[in-house]
């Protein structure tokens, strides 16, 4: 009515066929979270990522878990299927000078390469800024490291620890008196994977209007640093230091734990649902400040509610009657949270040697756009592809370059 | 040159996650506008949790404001009241010349307000929306309440964190937020790739509930193989010993150490005057370390407890061992590192005087960023964003500041 048909047509065509990156040609040498989470985002969006791997062993992440049955494997690394979804996975070994020049000659063709080593490596291979720009000046180079390229820290060593603690969030988390504390697993190495991905981002639409590419510098200490936005402002503005962030009243139900952040506005709502309403005449409870003062009584009322019903039951109970309650989800939780399952968030992906698994997905939808999910490379999977279909060697070369211990 | 200069953004955000997405865009040089209502102004500007310059409020404190004046330097500021016939009128005059808008509300705001992704098309058919709300715009829980810790909740990440044995543990960090702001610049700026090259918009519906499980990626895959669900241990490592946060010298401070290899371990025991510890069999390999490290945790906090935190990071990196104070604001901001990194901003405001504010999360070699301009105070920029850039006369901007529509002061 109004749209005719070829119009829709072609339309239809543009959506499915034109990602956001399409394109765009990245060149990985990341390893570990940090980067292959940039990366994986990228690709995601259409971008061609091309990951190059250490002969033999490829992505150290390769050896680490889970794996299944607790059987280690190289592909079958949960931590590896994950994050390198998308990407065409080549092996080059960049201490021979074969192996450097293979990958200046794929940077000639790049818009975008992406490295977390410590901060010396790369210059130290002949790879550093000033000469992978003088190969191809508009190439954006991302690199990210713990504390960045400069500064009297860029050597130290860094697990996750440590930059939680350098990066300012540790001393705002856990209890007074005690031993501050870190999240679980490694979200600071996330938080620097999604800083590079927008970082690069920012240098790519600069780089595609001038021609003229940069250097992306990523600290994981910085990143993780610039969110901060309230104890940095509050010592600057007022000299005052902040304690460590008050723990919120968590409280255990049926099957695990629940807690909620109960604004003033919302508080009535509260002993109406536990079914307890002379609650709201209790002096001990009318405001913020005094609830937390008697919050141990406040728990002992609320409790026996609470701990008869199952974390769903509350959340689903709470939120209907308008207050913010959450539950700790666990992942078992969240493989069946209806909200997940209503947005597709997790996807099945197979593999020739890992199988069908589920993966958690893209966080975001983007219009009726597909963000096709592919399965994580086999170690060297596309090397015939590349060297081959791309950079004209022979099959007997790429013989050849394996047996000198290039690819 | 600076990277951004050829974008306009409209600015929704409130809190966290929208206001840090576009902080980091205003700070790489895109143009961005920051819109609020005197009637209901950025809440942040009003319950300032007593963050004003030497803590005192002064005549409009609504402008003095640390946490507005942090996440929104870089920034125009313009008031206009979107409920308002006039105001939704004068937004979309904005839409109809910028290329993005970035909001963070509740699932169902936009639409309520009659500013749905379909009525800013139709006014600019290649206008991006990007949308950070906390569980997405779609689904069953798309309207429940939820606030930072509440996502850090249900997103998965607090069953893992906390003290071993112990209930999980909860702040009122918000790194949810702080996640989806940091993700937001790509997504707008790859967005605007497509939609320059194509003519047409893009509505991005990012949950933030989501990009947390996203973090949480190696446990998902651990129950997805083995059905297991991973515990809390707290600072603890799954296989590297020694490995935490060890109390020192003074009160409140500590520092973390984390030993990757044998060689490490060795030189750990002679830094710490124990040589022979090495020696011991409980702690001679990686899998006897970690068997035992309650024990190796206190014998090394023995040591630990003697010694200043910053001194044992100096002594032990040198000797290539990752250690790092937990370092607390004020030692950030005199931190010798940052300090040569130049990370800190010293921006003088009209209002609020001269400080230090945070730095970037990336730094550009070539088109770097920094501090443009101060935040704005409430409704600054209108007669420059009304007169010049939207082309309204002196006297109709006159007349919506009689009406109430545009102001200056909060009502």
């Amino acid at each position: 009515m109004g749209i005719d048909k070829e119009t829709y047509l072609v339309e239809a065509e543009v959506r499915r066929l034109e990602p956001l990156l399409s394109g765009i040609k990245v060149i990985d040498l990341t390893h570990y979270i940090a980067g292959p989470y940039c990366t994986k985002l990228m690709a995601a969006l259409g971008a061609e990522v091309i990951k190059i791997e250490r002969p033999g062993e490829g992505d150290g992440t390769r050896k680490m878990g889970p794996f299944p049955d607790d059987r280690p494997d190289p592909e079958r690394s949960g931590l590896f299927l994950y994050l390198n979804t998308n990407k065409r996975s080549v092996t080059l070994n960049l201490k021979t000078s074969t192996g450097i020049r293979i990958l200046k000659d794929v940077v000639r063709e790049a818009d975008v390469l992406v490295e977390n080593f410590m901060p010396r490596v790369m210059p130290s291979l002949g790879l550093d800024q000033k000469t992978l720009e003088e190969i191809n000046p508009r190439l954006v180079m991302t690199s990210i490291s713990n504390f960045g390229q400069t500064g009297p820290y860029s050597d130290y060593k860094a697990n996750e620890v440590t930059v939680f603690a350098l990066g300012g969030l540790m001393e705002l988390l856990g209890d007074e008196g005690r031993e501050p504390l870190k999240f679980g697993g490694s979200p600071g190495q996330y938080m620097a994977g999604l800083a590079a991905f927008s970082g690069s981002m920012v240098a790519l639409h600069h780089a595609e209007k001038t021609r003229i590419g940069q250097h992306v510098d990523i600290s994981i200490m910085e990143c993780l640093l610039s969110c901060h936005f309230q104890d940095m402002i509050e010592y600057s503005y007022t000299g005052r230091l902040l304690p460590r962030l008050r723990r919120m009243l968590v409280m255990p139900c049926k099957d695990g734990f629940v807690a909620a952040t109960v604004l003033q506005r919302q508080w009535p709502r509260l002993p109406k649902l536990v079914g307890m309403p002379e609650l709201l005449e209790d002096p001990r409870f009318k405001t913020m400040e005094s609830r937390r003062m008697h919050a141990d009584e406040l728990e002992a009322y609320i409790l026996p509610w609470i701990i008869e019903r199952t974390k769903e039951e509350i959340y689903h109970a709470a939120q209907a009657a308008g207050l913010s309650f959450g539950y700790i989800a666990t992942s078992e939780d969240l493989l069946k949270a209806p909200q997940y399952r209503a947005r597709d968030f997790f996807v099945d992906i197979d593999h020739p040697v890992a199988g069908k698994l589920t993966y958690p997905g893209i966080p975001f939808k983007i219009d009726n756009l597909s963000c096709d999910q592919s399965r994580a490379p086999l170690l060297g999977e596309h090397n015939l592809e590349i060297f081959c279909g791309r950079l004209n060697y022979s099959k007997e070369d790429l013989v050849r370059l394996r047996a000198n211990g290039v690819i | 040159m600076q990277a951004l200069e050829d974008i306009r953004i409209l600015d929704l955000g409130r809190y966290l996650a929208g206001p840090l997405c576009t902080w980091i865009l205003a700070d790489t040089g895109a143009e961005v506008i920051k819109i609020e209502s005197c009637s209901n102004p950025d809440p942040l500007r009003m319950e300032a949790r007593e963050i004003y310059p030497g803590g005192e409020p002064g005549e409009r404190p609504w402008n003095r404001s640390g946490m507005i004046n942090e996440r929104h330097r870089s920034k125009y500021g313009i008031t206009l009241d979107l409920t308002a016939s006039q105001g939704k009128e004068l937004f979309l005059g904005l839409v109809k010349i910028s290329d993005v808008v970035v909001e963070n509300f509740q699932a169902q705001v936009m639409d309520k307000l009659g500013l749905s992704y379909e009525v800013l098309k139709g006014v600019n058919p290649s206008i991006i929306l990007v949308s950070l709300s906390s569980q997405g715009l779609t689904g069953p829980e798309k309207n429940y309440r939820s606030f930072g810790p509440t996502l850090e909740e249900i997103g998965g990440l607090l069953s893992i964190t906390g003290y071993p044995g112990e209930p999980p543990y909860i702040s009122t960090l918000a790194f949810p937020d702080m996640l989806a702001g940091m993700l937001g610049p790509g997504l707008v700026v790859a967005a605007l790739r497509y939609s320059r090259k194509t003519g047409k918009g893009l509505h991005i519906d990012l949950s933030q509930r989501e990009l947390t499980t996203c973090v949480i990626g190696e446990n998902i895959m651990d129950y997805v193989m083995n059905q297991r669900v991973c515990a809390a241990m707290g600072n603890r490592h799954p296989y590297l010993s020694p490995y935490g946060c060890y109390q020192c010298k003074g009160d409140d401070n500590w520092v973390t150490i984390a030993v990757s290899s044998d060689e490490q371990w060795k030189i750990l025991c002679e830094l710490i005057g124990n040589p022979e510890l090495a020696e011991d069999s409980r702690f001679s390999d990686v899998l006897s370390r970690h068997n035992h490290q309650d024990e190796l945790n206190r014998l090394i906090e023995e040591w630990t407890r003697t010694q200043d935190h910053y001194d044992i990071q100096l002594k032990l990196q040198k000797a290539g061992i990752a250690a790092g104070a937990v370092l607390n604001t004020q030692e950030l901001f005199s931190d010798l590192h940052l300090k040569e990194r130049e990370f800190f901003d010293l921006v003088e405001h009209s209002e609020a005087g001269t400080h230090y504010y945070l730095g970037r999360p990336f730094k550009l070699s070539e088109t770097p960023g920094r501090t443009r301009r101060p935040a704005p105070c409430l409704g600054e920029h209108n007669a420059y964003i009304y007169g010049k850039v939207l082309g309204l006369s002196p006297e109709k901007i006159a007349e919506l500041e009689k009406q109430g529509v545009i102001g200056t002061i909060p009502t």
